[in-house]
């Protein structure tokens, strides 16, 4: 809500500078966003009074004007049409400022010299568009500065009025704040309407059908009058709130709007049939043509105004075109109801139109204070527009709307806060607010609300009003005492940290990405109609097709931050994210498993200078994370199982992580054909683990083993053997045999290529064998690890070479 | 004089020695002419010649050892006499030989150290750890503070039903206060959370008070712009017992920003209006961009908005089947993305979610 400073003024006497009364009222929960000075960055600009005009011998399109400043006579040249001799116009001296910046110098246009410039309304900064200059009021006076004259000398404070407090959403409304803070009497706007003409009674007739929806129902008409331009003041009233001066007619019910906050509506009296209103319910499918020229359908439960024959307005929201009041409008009807909250919010929201009048019903108007707006507004068009206004009003109340009586504890209040308010200190603050208090005894009162404060039902509501105005600030911080209650750790938060960072150890930066994607990623990603990824949680409002579906998997974002990251020069990079994905399980809620994935391209380590160039990341850097990352879980028993099988994986370069026997995720290269959907030049690799079931699995503890009192004894072998026969099943087979002294197996050479055949590799071993009661002797050893050769030459068909 | 002419000296005396019957003058001769001590001292310049001379003096066919092969020779009312010069001729010698050896080694080693060098401002060789997101710092952060007073972390899901998100938060269907929140629906029941105040709500529903919660998590509204996100991070804080009041909910929340932004920041609380608390509030801090005296970032006013607050309203209480009479709570929530900007000078709300390394590293 925009409020005018001056206008404010009128209502309530008070020395504060704008500055402080905008400190004022965000302390008293109306925060002020803004607050803007009207004449800011206009300066030198006069009234200026054009004597005569002639065209610039030399250039069509310009004409040169003679300008009376009150005290000389200027010689302005000027390129705008709308202007004749006599007219005042805003005369910008050499020296001026203007809004956007520009200064005004003495000129010479084709040969003849200007000494200033003739101002549109663009120009002064009063509206983003216009056309030729801004002709002023004849009682502007010549040499006047124009922020005075326009009445620019005023701040607009930009108000954000809460939801609750639609009281508030006028200048009479804030200045009652204002009124109230600062504990001075509020000055209300005349509202005593000359009644001349004949009876309302004869000339219009008002029928509620549906009193839930329309609980009053007033008007008055207004016969005999002259629409035109409103005057200068109301018009710089208007501008100054932000809304533009349009006639005389509507201008009155939006000042009224402005000033008291309740929406009115006009209608050209002679084009209602009947001369009748009918409240009532729309029928469903129902059409409807609103002002802006838009024809709506109606659906059950919107409430309608109605003439004799056909809708007039949508209740609460916008009028109709075919009653609109336009220039040659002779007779008025001024509409002041009373519309329910919800109906109006239901149909506003319904039919797409969020209008001044709408955004007030939906938050409750006042069903005593439109009264007093349907006289103002009679008032003030009698007395701009001329015309008789009909005597009495019409008034249709058929379901009171009550302000409920509140009891309130002084305890309950005091309790809340944290505050030791005495009872007369409370009722103070009430009754300045305009609440009925009365005293109930016992500590305790009761307290009925205005009716333009809907927000006052409850005690808590009263209890917030009290502090509102007593000041949060004075309310004293303390701590509370509380009674310790032990609690569990979060398993799955301190696996979620392990995890990070485990992964930011190696080189992995953290990324957090939106939750939703692109359902076109899926398809990049080449996933089978019939993939559990493609149960996907569709938003129906999506600001965005990109962002449209909620993602199963957290692969499509990392590798769309791989573009992002490529293209803007970065060569190597290693990415995580944990998240929740969603799986959908029908019309309810989803699924929400926690995930860990982790992608990566470009070297291994970054490199250094000292090193040369660093290699660049393979299938076992990406094991090797997944590995010390279970590690860290303390997830015992996880294996590699090659997976041939994954769309969007490298069939030869993928597997997937088996733990406990169940798949617990996937690692490898990214498909190729994956990387170039990414516009990605580059090999990629990448890992997505449920993490969520990893947790369940994690948990181990370490356990002590003694330190052994007896040295190992090694022995090395080197194997032979089929490309495709797995390294794994050499310990397999060797841990198979059982041989209670073999301490450890490690694998420390692989190779393949010359003199090693094609379709063979080499892969040397190195067991450790130890007893943990004596040393052993070489003889022993010997005859074990020949047992150990002679297994993998049988059962692997494995060549050894003996060292 | 060259040590060569020393060791040559040597040699000449070893070679007069087999003539000598005196060898207690002979010692003298020794010990005064060639002046052993002071001729190393001052003509030793490089360890080259320190192996000839322990030749030549200590070793086997060396001085000392022909002069004490003569001793049996020598008178034996003598042979002590000539003993103890000798010794002392050969501590003198060994001494002074030490001494001189010892220096010459150290120079060299110093030498030797003083030309091997490496560049000691070209960058380290350091492992390449990543990079947390700044979000889960701050969100850590501010959970570690609370879990500092006794809050407990929850947790919630993130499509939530209308009921849990809006209705039993004093929101029902037709709400104005709904406006506040602009939301993403999946169904007319189903909607990505606006906020973690379900999470409070499926909290309270489960358990009796005394509660004390902090829910951080992702929040989704329907809204992008400069300024703001489609998702986004929240910490939430609830505190439910009985006697809790206002007055708690100033002091913890105190104790949060000086703990979050300095000892001496100052926290103003000013009316606000959420339909889930009453009395409701908005908690400003002093801008710590500039201390208070306005700038940009504080719109010249001198205060920062950071998060919502207030006692948590009777109506919630009802819908979770609390007792509005028997209990109090207080509840709090806060942007974690705006915490970040103001702690970090982050200027630019879009950079959390495209995960450009050029800032992830940065943090």
């Amino acid at each position: 809500m925009r409020i005018s400073y001056n206008w404010l003024k009128e209502y309530v006497e008070f020395s504060l500078t704008p500055q402080q009364v905008a400190d004022r009222l965000t302390l008293a929960g109306l925060e002020v966003e803004g607050l803007e000075y009207l004449g800011g960055g206009l300066s030198g600009v006069i009234v200026g009074r054009i004597a005569s005009m002639r065209p610039h011998p030399d250039a069509d399109k310009l004409t040169l004007c003679d300008v009376e400043t009150g005290s000389e006579v200027l010689p302005i040249v000027c390129g705008a049409k709308n202007m004749k001799p006599g007219d005042r116009v805003p005369l910008a001296l050499v020296g001026a400022k203007l809004p956007d910046g520009t200064k005004i110098k003495k000129a010479a246009l084709r040969g003849q010299t200007s000494l200033g410039m003739l101002c549109s309304e663009r120009e002064l900064g009063l509206a983003k568009e216009s056309n030729g200059l801004l002709i002023l009021p004849e009682e502007a006076q010549v040499g006047e500065d124009i922020v005075k004259a326009l009445g620019l000398d005023d701040w607009a404070l930009e108000v954000n009025v809460t939801a609750n407090r639609p009281d508030c959403l006028s200048h009479v409304g804030i200045a009652r704040e204002v009124a109230t803070l600062i504990r001075k009497p509020l000055r209300l706007p005349e509202t005593a309407v000359k009644e001349t003409g004949e009876a309302v009674r004869n000339l219009v007739a008002v029928e509620v059908e549906d009193a839930e929806l329309c609980p009053r129902y007033a008007g008055r008409v207004i016969k005999g009058i002259k629409v035109g331009p409103s005057p200068s003041w109301m018009r710089t009233r208007l501008q100054a709130a932000g809304v533009r001066s349009i006639n005389n007619v509507v201008d009155v019910t939006n000042y009224v709007l402005m000033e008291l906050g309740h929406p009115l509506h006009a209608f050209d009296y002679d084009l209602l049939e009947d001369r009748k209103i009918i409240v009532r319910s729309a029928a469903e499918g129902e059409a409807f043509t609103t002002l802006d020229g838009v024809e709506r359908r109606l659906s059950d439960g919107m409430l309608l105004i109605c003439d004799g024959a056909r809708p007039v307005a949508l209740a609460g929201v916008m009028g109709g075109q075919n009653s609109e009041v336009t220039d040659g409008t002779k007779d008025i009807f001024i509409e002041s109801a009373y519309f329910d909250p919800g109906s109006v919010r239901r149909t506003s929201k319904k039919v797409g139109l969020h209008t001044e009048a709408s955004h007030r019903f939906e938050r409750g108007a006042d069903p005593e204070g439109l009264i007093a707006a349907l006289d103002r507004a009679a008032y003030l068009i009698e007395e701009l527009a001329g015309g008789k206004v009909a005597t009495g009003r019409v008034d249709e109340y058929p379901n009171p709307v009550m302000m409920p009586v509140v009891e309130v504890r002084v305890d309950r209040i005091n309790g809340v806060l944290g505050a030791e308010l005495d009872k007369s200190e409370m009722a103070d603050i009430l009754e300045r607010l305009q609440m009925v208090v009365t005293d109930a005894g016992n500590g305790a009162f009761t307290v009925q609300a205005p009716t333009f404060r809907p927000d006052i039902t409850r005690e808590a509501d009263v209890v917030e009003e009290v502090a509102r105005i007593y000041g949060y600030g004075k309310i004293k911080s303390a701590l509370p005492q509380y009674a310790m209650t032990p609690r569990t750790p979060d398993r799955t938060r301190e696996a979620s940290r392990t995890v990070k960072e485990a992964l930011r150890s190696i080189g992995y930066n953290e990324a957090i990405n939106y939750s939703f994607i692109n359902p076109a990623d899926l398809d990049r990603f080449m996933l089978p109609e019939d993939d559990f990824r493609r149960r996907f949680i569709t938003l129906q409002n999506p600001l965005t097709a990109e962002q449209s579906v909620m993602r199963t998997t957290l692969l499509p974002s990392l590798m769309g931050n791989l573009a992002w990251n490529y293209s803007r020069g970065v060569r190597d990079l290693k990415l995580f994210e944990i998240s929740k994905v969603f799986i959908s399980e029908g019309p309810g809620l989803p699924d929400e498993p926690l995930r860990v994935a982790g992608i990566a391209y470009g070297a291994r380590d970054f490199g250094s200078v000292l090193d040369g160039k660093e290699k660049d990341v393979d299938y076992f850097d990406t094991k090797g994370a997944v590995e010390m990352l279970l590690d860290r879980l303390g997830v015992d028993g996880a294996s590699c199982k090659p997976a041939a099988d994954i769309p969007f994986m490298h069939p030869g370069k993928s597997a997937w992580l088996m733990v406990g026997g169940r798949d617990a995720g996937f690692l490898g290269q990214a498909h190729p054909d994956l990387v170039s959907a990414y516009d990605l030049p580059v090999d990629v690799y990448l890992f997505e683990l449920d993490l969520q079931s990893l947790i369940g699995l994690c948990g181990r503890e370490p356990k002590y083993a003694p330190l052994p009192k007896y040295p190992a004894v090694d022995r090395d072998v080197a194997l032979i053997l089929g490309e495709d026969v797995p390294s794994s099943s050499v310990v397999r087979t060797i841990e198979s045999l059982k041989l209670d002294i073999i301490e450890d197996i490690r694998l420390f050479d692989y190779y393949a290529g010359r003199p090693i055949p094609d379709g063979k590799k080499s892969l040397a071993y190195t067991i450790d064998y130890r007893a943990a009661n004596r040393t052993l002797t070489d003889e022993e050893v010997n005859a074990v690890h020949a047992i150990v050769v002679a297994a993998l030459r049988d059962k692997l068909g494995a060549e050894v070479r003996e060292q | 004089m060259g040590l060569q002419e020393f060791i040559d000296d040597i040699k000449r005396y070893k070679d007069r020695l087999d003539d000598s019957a005196n060898l207690d003058g002979f010692i003298a001769e020794v010990r005064e002419k060639l002046g052993a001590e002071k001729l190393i001292a001052e003509t030793a310049k490089t360890t080259d010649y320190l192996k000839a001379i322990e030749v030549e003096l200590f070793g086997k066919k060396g001085l000392i050892s022909l002069i004490r092969k003569g001793i049996p020779k020598a008178a034996p009312e003598m042979r002590k006499e000539v003993g103890r010069a000798l010794n002392e001729l050969a501590n003198i010698y060994e001494s002074a030989f030490r001494e001189v050896s010892d220096r010459l080694t150290a120079e060299e080693k110093r030498a030797r150290l003083s030309a091997e060098r490496v560049d000691v401002t070209m960058p380290g060789r350091r492992p390449r750890l990543g990079h947390a997101h700044p979000i889960a710092t701050i969100t850590d952060e501010v959970a570690a503070i609370f879990q500092g007073m006794g809050f407990a972390v929850a947790e919630g899901p993130e499509v939530e039903l209308d009921y849990y998100n809006f209705e039993t938060l004093n929101m029902p269907k037709d709400h104005p206060a709904r406006d506040m929140q602009d939301t993403f629906y999946v169904s007319d029941e189903v909607l990505l959370r606006t906020h973690t105040s379900p999470v409070q709500v499926r909290v309270m529903k489960n358990k009796k008070p005394p509660i004390q919660i902090i829910a951080p998590g992702k929040v989704y509204r329907c809204d992008a712009d400069v300024t703001h996100t489609p998702m986004f991070h929240q910490v939430e804080g609830l505190m439910v017992d009985k006697g809790i009041n206002f007055g708690h909910l100033k002091g913890v929340l105190d104790v949060f920003v000086t703990q979050m932004f300095g000892a001496g920041t100052a926290t103003r609380f000013r009316p606000s209006f959420f339909p889930f608390t009453e009395p409701s509030a908005e908690v400003d801090i002093q801008c710590v961009i500039c201390g208070g005296s306005g700038c940009r970032v504080c719109k010249t006013t001198g205060w920062l908005e950071i998060m919502g607050a207030g006692m948590v309203d009777p109506e919630v209480f009802k819908a979770v089947g609390y007792d509005p009479e028997e209990y109090s709570g207080f509840a709090f929530g806060m942007g974690i993305e705006r915490i970040a900007m103001l702690k970090y000078g982050i200027d630019d709300i879009r950079l959390y979610y495209e995960n450009d390394y050029r800032f992830l590293r940065q943090f």
